[in-house]
């Protein structure tokens, strides 16, 4: 444990150069492994798992969305956002209002999309001219904001139950649309990784990841950190508004109650989960932290009389990812990615000794 | 003068007191660890809930009140210790999710303690609970009671850290621990120390919210609405802290009753922004904060 401990203490350079000691620098050979994980793992859960699970799978895949991107900000821009569920409720409701205003659906994606990233310019402006965590105030701020004008929306369009709509892809019945939802995410998402990949290794990746090492020296070589800082930013709410935009034909219904703080957190919660070390790092967060509730009553309902189970779920799936939270970043410097890290898969065939040089 | 504006005013005063205990507490945490506890709603909370529970089930106030100080002293203590001491050497942002995640902990604690089907109160023996006029405004006498013991609390603290010797060594190590420890100062004892200090301000303004408005988990949301007063205040300055806290406070009375309680959220955090955008080291606080 010690030792894992003192070659946690440099986690951020280890994670720069880790990641390319493991697997291949390129971005295919980042995005291949994990894409091809993922499609089979989607593969399996459409053809063998029932409705319930699969619905519960493609959660978890939406949810993949914007944890790639929160850890793409923090993993890069070294910056905390409590703003996901606010860019989440940005893009949906802007894409609800977008497609009751006429829009075809592919033009409301888009738009929602455009709105969300113009939110995240409006909130990342100011607080990232500053150094600190200024960010993570700015997003709360941004989070009630948004809370109020998307409840009035809400309020003046349909009343408090919220809007309820014929889920797309719904003409082949429940399961065979959850089926379609569930590649479509798949491709999402891995549309999602190969573009955390590809800016991870292109000029804004390499310049932010300097900057959170040599902050003194990159200002003295005049790189103006606030440019890429806001684009990463604002690339990653644009993200966010898309999946947020994406939920509710998915869903069927959308509503404010959803876009709550303990979401943004949850989202937060996935990132120091999965890490950020690893590209499929907030793949594997967002898995734990959507999947862990579920499994929550079911465990309860063992030792507990239902009744009471069934009230005590929320609260302990919370508990559940706090400690999770408090774990990760006490025993690990970057989630399941940083343990991930030290398991060398050379070491199972060749003796301990001759890996040594190599990791 | 009418009797509407008088209301808000005290009104706000009071809230505002609450408000300087929470953004002291705030500024403590963050002089201390660098960290913006977002667990501090959660830390006023828990107190006040077990308070009322205790006393509900027959202790005294003096009892039950001493039991969840300890208990939530004790909590933030061991928080401290055994999570914000190991983010040291991490990255800036990792001590804050910490409190995220201490936040979520708590805010499940309280969920399955306290269901939000039944009602807590906090009865304090001997709060007069009349009302007097006062430039033709109708005020609960309460009210003025608990902003003067909170303001008393704040002054209190502020004494301590201004003019004793411990207050001295929390400022240094607050200012430069690197340096204080040379001087012989055990940093991480008053880190823990500090995060002991912060637990009780946020008891106290646990109880304060729960004398005037009843105990209710929605209290915690007002651990948030204070980031306008600490940022205002200049995140390291007391003094500043202080009349920020005030200023948010009646700002939010006097948009509940002029504007609409559902909008007060929407301009505090408005403030909030706007502050950010503006003046990013406050009104009051040293010009530390530099510009990436």
């Amino acid at each position: 444990m010690k030792g894992l401990r003192l070659r946690g203490q440099d986690g951020a350079t280890a994670s720069v150069f880790k990641d390319g000691a493991l697997g291949s620098t390129t971005v295919s050979g980042r995005v291949l492994p994990a894409g091809t994980v993922l499609v089979l793992a989607t593969a399996f859960v459409v053809t063998t798992a029932d409705s319930n699970n699969v619905y519960l799978y493609c959660t978890a895949l939406f949810a993949c969305v914007g944890a790639l991107s929160l850890g793409l900000l923090m993993g890069t821009a070294g910056q905390v956002s409590i703003g996901n569920s606010a860019f989440l409720a940005v893009g949906a409701f802007v894409g609800m209002w977008a497609s009751r205003a006429g829009l075809p659906l592919p033009a409301a994606l888009l738009v929602a999309t455009v709105a969300a990233g113009l939110a995240g310019v409006l909130v990342g402006l100011p607080a990232l001219r500053i150094q600190g965590l200024y960010l993570a105030l700015a997003t709360l701020a941004a989070h009630f904001i948004v809370l109020y004008f998307i409840t009035e929306y809400q309020k003046s369009a349909v009343g408090s139950v919220g809007f309820l709509i014929t889920p797309a892809l719904s003409s082949g019945g429940l399961d065979q649309q959850q089926r379609y939802w569930a590649w479509i995410m798949t491709a999402v998402v891995v549309a999602c990784l190969a573009g955390v990949a590809a800016l991870q290794r292109g000029k804004m990746g390499r310049v932010l990841g300097f900057m959170k090492e040599h902050e003194h020296v990159s200002a003295c070589l005049g790189i103006d950190s606030r440019r890429y800082k806001l684009l990463v930013f604002v690339l990653s709410s644009a993200a966010i508004g898309f999946q947020g935009s994406l939920m509710p034909y998915f869903s069927g219904t959308l509503s404010v109650d959803t876009f709550s703080l303990d979401l943004a957190i949850a989202y937060i919660a996935m990132i120091m989960i999965g890490g950020t070390g690893n590209i499929f790092g907030p793949v594997i967060g967002a898995f734990v932290v959507v999947i862990m509730p579920t499994l929550i009553p079911d465990v309860l309902g063992a030792f507990v009389v239902n009744d009471r189970a069934a009230n005590l779920a929320p609260p302990l799936s919370q508990i559940a990812y706090g400690v999770l939270i408090i774990v990760m970043i006490t025993r690990s410097s970057d989630g399941i990615s940083g343990m991930l890290r030290y398991v060398n898969p050379q070491s199972w065939f060749i003796s301990s000794r001759a890996t040594k040089g190599s990791n | 003068m009418s009797g509407q504006f008088i209301v808000a005013i005290v009104g706000g005063l009071q809230q505002g007191s609450t408000i300087v205990l929470i953004a002291m507490g705030l500024v403590l945490a963050f002089r201390a660890t660098e960290t913006f506890s977002f667990a501090h709603g959660q830390m006023m909370v828990l107190p006040a809930f077990i308070a009322s529970a205790l006393q509900t089930s027959g202790a005294s106030l003096a009892a039950s009140l001493a039991v969840a100080l300890a208990a939530s002293t004790g909590l933030a203590v061991a928080f401290q210790i055994l999570v914000l001491q190991k983010t040291i050497n991490q990255p800036v942002f990792v001590g804050t999710i910490a409190t995220l995640g201490f936040a979520a902990i708590l805010n499940g604690i309280l969920g399955a303690a306290f269901p939000g089907d039944r009602n807590y109160e906090l009865h304090i023996p001997g709060m007069p609970d009349q009302l007097i006029e006062l430039y033709g405004a109708r005020i609960r006498v309460s009210v003025l009671v608990v902003a003067i013991a909170s303001l008393l609390i704040a002054a209190g603290v502020y004494a301590i850290l201004r003019w004793t010797h411990l207050g001295v060594k929390l400022t240094a190590v607050g200012q430069d621990a690197l340096v204080a420890s040379q001087g012989g100062i055990r940093v991480r004892r008053l880190h823990a120390l500090t995060w002991g200090i912060v637990a009780i301000l946020a008891a106290c303004a646990g109880v304060a919210q729960a004398a005037t408005s009843g105990v209710g988990s929605s209290s915690a949301a007002l651990g948030l609405l204070a980031f306008p007063a600490l940022i205002l205040g200049g995140l390291t300055s007391i003094e500043g802290t202080i009349v920020a806290g005030l200023l948010i406070g009646v700002l939010q009375q006097f948009v509940s009753s002029y504007v609409g309680g559902d909008k007060v959220d929407l301009v505090t955090y408005v403030v909030l922004l706007m502050v950010i955008m503006v003046r990013p080291d406050g009104v009051f606080g040293i010009k530390n904060v530099s510009r990436a």
